[in-house]
């Protein structure tokens, strides 16, 4: 019972490892390249909740805190890079469905 | 570096850029410009230069005997040490003589073009080319080195080519363009040689006998050409070479026998362009050259040159006689006057030479003006078959007509014509006499002093000159004659009789010309009554009585022009002076040629073509005949012997070819072949097999490996995270069999 | 207690919208269900005391990266209800391939040993944690050694004596000293802190300076620096630098967030320790905006047709 009512850094790595889980599914299941996007920034959350983790139990340093930082913003401009190719494949091929986009099939 | 140059230089130098300028503005603007603005404009420019030659001309006359040579020298190339290529200005009484016979001459025929060519589409064009032609020959004429000279002689090549080809929709005008400029280019060829062989030898001459620094003009090649000639043991053999070498290009610019066949053709260019090649630029140009080199001349390449001046002269005479469109009379006239000039130089006569193309340009380029009015006139009618009675159409065209050719057959005492003409007459009477050679020996051996010479003798020149007709100047001073050979050979007479005789066919077949053209019953009522009706516009009369004025005065030694070339004259060269039994034969005989000739040319051709018809169905004339109006069949023989030559070459080369070159190349065809067809077998069998079995089974593995490449992101994804997953699991297996955990 | 109940709370908003995103079929939904998963996040870091991080998650990620995917959503269809159904052997593999990654996560989170644990408050309990088999155990031990022969007492703002966490994130960078700059090394590669006249200072004078300041200035009360002074003016002290005074002096405030929600750590960090990726990000954040653009550019159709072309 301690273990469940007193958290600890474990119960934050799960719930990270599942929303990781949870992101790299979406990411390999959803056709529309909007969705590719949700699930890398699901991915990055999971990321940043154990960085923010190990910051508070670990080090007690600024470290991870920094580093979340760093990822969010990064996520930001990856968002944008993105959007952009996105807009460019569906300019090209008309849909934002990625199994259009074939081109480099063996 | 400039400050103490001659101003004479600055003008002359000027009157040559002037052209320039007119033929840049002319053929950038010349469009825009319109009709008359374009025609004055290059008249007005020429005639600026023929007012600064004047100019130039009063000074130096002015000057009287202490006319000095100007020379603007300026380095272009060091080529060694002491040795510089220099280009630039040199004037003299020659340089003065031609550049105002050139410019005075072309400011004419640019009066004469602006009603000539009024109707021509490209008519600013024309005097572009006009103004490039005026240019190129005043440069060759003050350029002081072979260089510019070579530039300059091409540049009135290319001028040639560009004015005879100026119809050039018409098929001949082109061909004639072609064929001038072709034929130039193997005279062209030689002179470039002699000019190299010039350069080369002289340098190496001049630097073993240190004369300081040498910059190679021509004054300075003359000097050093006469140093060789004057050396006891006679001229080098190569001197002889150079000097043949040079005569090449003035035989094809000059048209001389062998090259002569271009300037007859070049008639297919306008009139007045016809004018410019025959009296002023063009041919003028090669006679002009020999002379300016005459101290490189050897005893041989005189006698060459004199040959060569001898045949052309009686060749074309005849074949003017036989000829009915009247420019191709003109034509062959110019060859055969030229014939006498260059013959005239060749004999020694250097003076008379260049005297006779000075006058000669005013009349000849009075002849075909005349001729071109006449062809105006007539609708652009130029047989003289169709012509005849012009004179009452036409009489001021008609009048100078006559003048001129009272000119070119050497009326006594009034025409220029036959002070010149005697000239070279005289002088080949004394070649062929011997008789100036005897004394001239102790006279003037050391006569080396050229300038001092020509100085002092210049005013007794003038003397000689007018006493040449009144028979009383003492034989005094002969120069040394550099023409030695064959003086006083039995056979040296023929440079004095045929000319003579030549002399007397001149006039007859220009009177021939004049009798067709503007006397007897008109032939053709519907050109008569053109030539009536339209006449002469008054663009084209005033060149052709200014021009009349100089076929008349300008033999006159008051004028100077004689005086100006006997003052640059060589010290071997003859001068003025001709010996008392020439004069005296001379006088008889040459000065009844006008008379004999003109007399039976009007005699027979007083009524038209009747009697010469009859003379032609005589006995033995017509094969002559027939021969003598196909010009000797130089031409054909031209055609077809260099026809059957290139025909046999290309025979011979082509069975080399198919015999030899073919067989070699079939064997080892062969050979390679069947070796080939061996490699083959092998390649397929054994190469390829390999090959293809390596490629086989390349591609069954690319085919396994191609299943997962799908080209979609997502399944990559998938496959990257079971990598991942597969990964991490083998290493913890790894991890917890080492540690004993699972075992 | 209530920190387990915010916990528990956010895990599940966070879970429930992770699932949410990979089972919706439609785009805009499956970005709203984002926009819980990227909150609750925020609610997580605002429970770890990462405040400025929870309040830039909020604001950047859920405010402008979420708008920005709406935005894309908005552009690239005609129809913002299409669904692309995946293939049912894909969903399985996928379905095998993530509970399996998930199997494994947890399974070697749960079977590591982190530097973790029940919070000790005294050095005692520390030293049982197990911290000795750390790497950097020696130099802690050494930091730890140097400090008690000295007699320093490392306090926290408020004048506690440091916990373990703490005195973690000062090992932490004392071992940076130790390691980059070898002890005896007379401090040509340090970087001494500065005085007025851009003179490197003392720690004698660092130590006068801090003495000179109000108390309520300082991360040390005065007690503290008493004692540390004393400590470093005793005889038998070995050579002051400018660290060993600050480590001495318990100037956690670059260490430790001790005195809150250290947004002015971040902030300090930003432009101290962290200057080099920070200035690496802002030019890789020109870059992107350069490549987006010029990724987004209205394309002009080529005259001749190109192949490929739209």
């Amino acid at each position: 019972m301690n273990h469940v009512l007193h958290i600890g850094l474990n119960h934050y790595l799960v719930l990270a490892a599942i929303l990781f889980a949870a992101g790299l599914c979406t990411m390999t299941l959803k056709r529309n390249a909007i969705g590719i996007l949700i699930g890398v920034e699901l991915v990055l959350n999971a990321a940043n909740v154990n960085l923010i983790a190990f910051s508070h139990y670990g080090t007690g340093l600024i470290d991870g805190q920094v580093t979340a930082i760093f990822v969010i913003v990064l996520a930001a401009a990856e968002a944008a890079v993105a959007l952009a190719i996105f807009l460019n494949f569906y300019n090209r091929l008309a849909t934002v469905d990625v199994d259009r986009g074939d081109r480099l099939r063996g | 570096m400039f400050d103490d140059v001659n101003p004479m230089i600055w003008m002359l130098t000027a009157a040559t850029l002037l052209p320039l300028g007119g033929f840049v503005v002319l053929i950038l603007l010349g469009k825009r410009m319109g009709r008359a603005l374009a025609g004055w404009f290059g008249t007005a420019v020429i005639g600026t230069s023929a007012v600064l030659a004047l100019l130039v001309a009063k000074r130096w006359m002015g000057l009287g005997e202490h006319a000095a040579v100007a020379d603007l020298i300026i380095p272009w190339l060091q080529l060694k040490e002491n040795l510089v290529l220099s280009v630039g200005v040199h004037v003299d009484g020659l340089t003065v003589a031609m550049t105002v016979m050139v410019t005075i001459v072309a400011t004419m025929i640019h009066l004469f073009s602006v009603g000539y060519m009024w109707d021509d589409v490209r008519f600013s064009r024309f005097f572009a080319f006009l103004n490039l032609f005026c240019f190129s020959m005043l440069g060759l004429i003050v350029g002081n080195t072979l260089i510019t000279m070579f530039v300059f002689w091409e540049l009135v090549g290319l001028c040639s080519y560009l004015l005879i080809g100026f119809y050039f929709e018409k098929k001949s005008a082109s061909n004639a363009a072609i064929k001038a400029f072709v034929v130039n280019r193997i005279g062209d060829f030689g002179f470039i040689l002699g000019i190299a062989g010039a350069f080369f030898w002289l340098a190496r001459e001049a630097s073993a006998g240190s004369h300081g620094v040498i910059n190679l003009t021509i004054s300075q090649m003359n000097h050093i050409g006469s140093g060789l000639l004057a050396a006891p043991g006679g001229a080098p053999l190569w001197l002889t070479a150079i000097g043949l070498l040079l005569f090449c290009g003035a035989v094809g610019k000059s048209a001389q026998f062998p090259l002569h066949v271009w300037l007859p053709d070049a008639m297919e260019g306008p009139t007045p362009v016809s004018a410019l090649i025959h009296a002023a630029t063009m041919v003028a140009a090669g006679v002009y050259m020999v002379g300016r080199i005459f101290d490189l001349l050897t005893p041989q390449a005189l006698l060459v040159i004199a040959a060569i001046g001898l045949i052309t002269l009686t060749m074309a005479a005849l074949i003017a006689i036989t000829q009915f469109d009247i420019k191709r009379v003109l034509a062959y006239s110019t060859l055969s006057q030229l014939g006498y000039m260059v013959m005239g130089i060749g004999l020694g006569g250097y003076v008379a030479g260049l005297f006779h193309l000075i006058t000669h340009a005013f009349f000849k380029s009075l002849l075909f003006l005349g001729s071109g009015a006449v062809i105006h006139a007539c609708h652009h009618e130029q047989d003289m078959r169709k012509m005849g009675g012009l004179f009452r159409a036409i009489p001021i065209t008609a009048i100078t007509f006559i003048i001129a050719t009272f000119a070119i057959s050497g009326l006594p005492f009034v025409t220029s014509g036959f002070y010149s003409k005697d000239m070279i007459l005289g002088n080949a009477w004394d070649y062929a006499s011997g008789a100036r050679t005897v004394h001239s020996t102790h006279a003037e051996s050391a006569g080396e002093h050229g300038g001092e010479a020509t100085a002092a003798e210049t005013p007794t020149a003038e003397h000689g000159g007018e006493a040449g007709e009144g028979e009383t100047a003492a034989f005094h001073a002969p120069a040394l004659n550099r023409q030695t050979i064959g003086a006083g050979r039995a056979w040296a007479w023929m440079f004095f009789w045929i000319p003579l005789v030549i002399a007397y066919v001149t006039a007859f077949y220009m009177f021939r010309a004049v009798m067709l053209t503007f006397f007897t019953r008109p032939r053709d009522e519907h050109v008569f009554h053109h030539a009536k009706e339209h006449g002469v516009p008054w663009k084209m009369k005033i060149p052709l009585i200014v021009l009349a004025a100089g076929a008349i005065v300008v033999g006159f030694p008051q004028l100077k022009f004689v005086g100006w070339i006997e003052s640059t004259r060589p010290a071997e060269a003859w001068g003025l002076q001709i010996s008392h039994a020439a004069h005296g034969f001379l006088f008889v005989w040459a000065g009844i040629a006008f008379a004999v000739g003109g007399g039976l040319a009007v005699l027979i051709y007083r009524n038209g073509f009747g009697l010469a018809t009859k003379i032609r169905r005589l006995p033995g004339v017509e094969p002559i005949y027939q021969v003598v109006y196909n010009k000797f069949y130089v031409d054909e023989l031209y055609n077809h012997v260099l026809l059957k030559l290139t025909m046999a070459a290309c025979q011979v080369s082509y069975f080399w070819d198919k015999w030899v070159i073919d067989g070699l190349v079939n064997v080892v065809g062969t050979t390679v072949r069947s070796v080939a067809e061996f490699s083959g077998m092998f390649d397929r069998h054994v190469i390829d097999g390999s090959a293809n079995g390596l490629a086989a089974v390349t591609q069954g593995a690319g085919r396994l490996v191609r299943v997962p490449q799908t080209g979609r992101i997502r399944n990559y994804v998938l496959f990257m995270v079971l990598t991942v997953l597969l990964a991490v699991g083998v290493f913890l297996t790894v991890r917890m069999v080492q540690n004993g955990m699972l075992g | 207690m209530l920190e387990a109940i915010l916990f528990y709370g956010f895990a599940a908003m966070a879970l429930a919208g992770a699932f949410g995103v990979l089972l919706s079929r439609n785009i805009v939904r499956t970005a709203v269900w984002l926009l819980a998963t990227l909150g609750a996040a925020a609610g997580l870091y605002f429970l770890l005391g990462a405040m400025f991080v929870g309040a830039i998650q909020l604001i950047v990620y859920a405010g402008g990266t979420l708008v920005l995917i709406i935005f894309g959503v908005m552009l690239t269809s005609k129809n913002p209800h299409m669904r692309f159904a995946p293939r049912r052997a894909e969903v399985a593999v996928a379905a095998v391939v993530c509970l399996a990654l998930v199997g494994l996560l947890v399974w070697v989170l749960l079977h590591s040993t982190w530097y973790v644990g029940p919070i000790v408050q005294t050095r005692a309990q520390w030293a049982q944690t197990g911290v000795n088999e750390h790497p950097w155990a020696h130099d802690l031990q050494a930091v730890t050694q140097f400090l008690d022969a000295n007699h320093v007492a490392i306090v926290d703002a408020k004048g506690v004596p440091c916990g373990p966490v703490t005195l973690a994130g000062l090992a932490r960078a004392a071992w940076y000293e130790l390691t980059v700059m070898p002890q005896g090394d007379q401090g040509d590669r340090r970087q001494p802190l500065h005085d007025a006249d851009g003179k490197p200072m003392s720690g004698d004078q660092l130590l006068a300076e801090l003495h000179a300041l109000p108390p309520q200035d300082r991360a040390i009360d005065d007690a503290a620096l008493e004692s540390a002074i004393a400590a470093l003016e005793s005889p038998d002290a070995p050579a002051r630098t400018v660290q060993q005074v600050a480590y001495a002096c318990g100037d956690a405030d670059l260490l430790t967030d001790a005195d809150g929600d250290g947004t002015r750590n971040i902030g300090l960090g930003f432009l101290g320790v962290y200057l080099l990726p920070f200035e690496v990000i802002s030019v890789l954040l020109l870059a992107v905006l350069i490549g987006a653009a010029y990724l987004a550019r209205p394309r002009v159709p080529a005259s001749g047709g190109t192949g490929g072309g739209r």
